[in-house]
């Protein structure tokens, strides 16, 4: 077993429904980010594996052969931590109340490249993901540690020019 | 310039038929191959214009006459690799790739199809139309294609999108008179692209312009099909041959005779009327409501649009 299964194998292993998977991704975004839950009643969420998704509500009944997918991914919900999408991030960014932290020209630059940097993070902002910002526009997601803010930004949508 | 005269690149049986269109080809041919200027779309599912327009001052951007989202820069740029596109607050797309939409005036709650939408510039503008309401399914019979596709659909934010991977064929069948309005960009023979890639000669012959404009007619009446009374289906190509053009909407009029083909006004753009015949062959007269887009007279890729309504009874 590896040391990190070791520590947390004492923990029971959350339910794993699509209504829970919902609950703690909304619950998440609240806490994390203070989005409230009420900005995502007008669209539909579900889970396909342990991502949740989310689309227009038409978009979310409608019946048709050979679907490869609706809406857009928000969140990969694991056992201990929801980790949102760069793609939910700079489409509901402007919903961020916490754990957001703005970036120079420079800091932007690394960023895209998907590249781990230290920076001056805001007192307020805590260990954890954070909504990375650009000019008041959500560039994506990072993970905060101590001073060393490591991008999310997935492979395919990274800026290396 | 006689067609006889070989044009670097260019074949012989490809300049006959621009000599046959009309079209003088020591003018069309160098604007042909001449990349347009660059542009790009605002995308306002991520942010408004003006916040996007005061993001990019930079660049000096100029507003197309026929869409205010649309804008032309001077020179070139990488403007695949600007923090505003990676936001997707833009999306760089070809000014004459932006017609087919504006034409089609998606609107905000209404079901739509776009039945051949990969890569997806289109689809993301008719997304951004609807103010991601709605139901805009995103079809693509290419597997390979779709994965351009949803990253393109996802850096532009598009939420009310069903995507499906099936034959535009199968509408017709599967969803009969579901649709307000459908957006058929037909695959073609792709001459008006020829500025941006000349991997279109690889596969270019007058036979497959014949076997492209079969796949169209079944296309068409697919779409024609799968539209709601009083539905708009849009159909475009980015071709200059007229079996793929006039010669698909002929087929679709001769089958469904009522069906209105509307003049379109895209203004600021200098688009010549759909021909009326073609080696012989008359095309219904309707056609001529169509507009052709030459890189001759517009600074854009060579396209051709038509909208066609199907009436309330």
């Amino acid at each position: 077993m590896r040391s990190k299964d070791k520590k947390t194998s004492h923990l029971k292993r959350p339910e794993r429904t699509q209504d829970v998977l919902i609950a703690r991704m909304l619950a998440s975004f609240e806490e994390r980010f203070g989005i409230d839950s009420k900005h995502f009643h007008a669209y539909r969420l579900f889970t396909r594996s342990n991502d949740v998704w989310c689309s227009s509500l038409d978009a979310g009944k409608a019946e048709f052969p050979h679907v490869v997918r609706r809406g857009l991914r928000l969140a990969r919900v694991f056992d201990f931590s929801v980790k949102p999408t760069t793609n939910a991030v700079q489409l509901f960014g402007h919903l961020v109340k916490r754990n957001r932290i703005d970036l120079d020209p420079d800091e932007t630059r690394l960023f895209l490249k998907g590249e781990t940097q230290k920076i001056e993070a805001p007192r307020d902002a805590t260990d954890g993901f954070v909504a990375a910002f650009y000019k008041g526009f959500a560039l994506g997601i990072g993970l905060l540690k101590g001073e060393n803010l490591k991008s999310q930004v997935p492979r395919s949508r990274r800026v290396i020019g | 310039m006689s067609a006889k005269r070989r044009e670097p690149g260019l074949p012989q049986a490809m300049l006959a038929r621009f000599e046959e269109m009309g079209l003088d080809l020591d003018v069309f041919v160098p604007a042909l191959l001449r990349l347009p200027s660059q542009t790009f779309r605002i995308n306002t599912l991520k942010a408004d214009r003006e916040s996007v327009l005061d993001a990019l001052s930079y660049l000096d951007p100029e507003p197309v006459e026929w869409n205010d989202l649309v804008f032309r820069v001077k020179g070139r740029q990488k403007l695949g690799n600007l923090v505003e596109h990676f936001l997707g607050l833009i999306y760089v797309q070809d000014s004459s790739s932006t017609i087919p939409v504006t034409v089609l005036e998606p609107e905000p709650g209404e079901r739509i199809l776009d039945m051949a939408s990969a890569p997806g510039s289109k689809t993301t503008q008719i997304a951004a139309g609807m103010q991601n309401s709605g139901l805009l399914i995103a079809n693509e019979v290419s597997v390979k294609r779709i994965a351009a596709l949803t990253g393109n659909l996802d850096r532009s934010g598009v939420l009310n999108s069903v995507v499906t991977k099936q034959p535009g064929q199968a509408y017709g069948h599967i969803a009969t008179g579901y649709f307000d309005r459908i957006l058929l960009d037909a695959p073609c023979s792709s001459e008006g692209t020829l500025s941006r890639s000349m991997r279109t000669l690889e596969i270019w012959s007058e036979n497959s312009i014949i076997r492209l404009a079969n796949i169209q007619h079944a296309l068409i009446l697919s779409a024609y099909y799968a539209l709601k009374p009083g539905g708009v289906l849009v159909y475009s190509t980015c071709t200059f041959a007229p079996e793929e053009n006039e010669g698909t909407v002929t087929h679709l009029l001769e089958r469904f005779p009522e069906s209105i083909v509307e003049p379109l006004e895209l203004k600021g753009i200098d688009s010549q009327p759909g021909f009326s015949e073609w080696r012989g062959e008359d095309f219904d007269p309707r056609v001529k409501n169509m507009a052709r887009i030459f890189p001759h007279l517009h600074d854009g890729e060579g396209f051709c649009v038509a909208k066609i309504r199907k009436p309330l009874t």
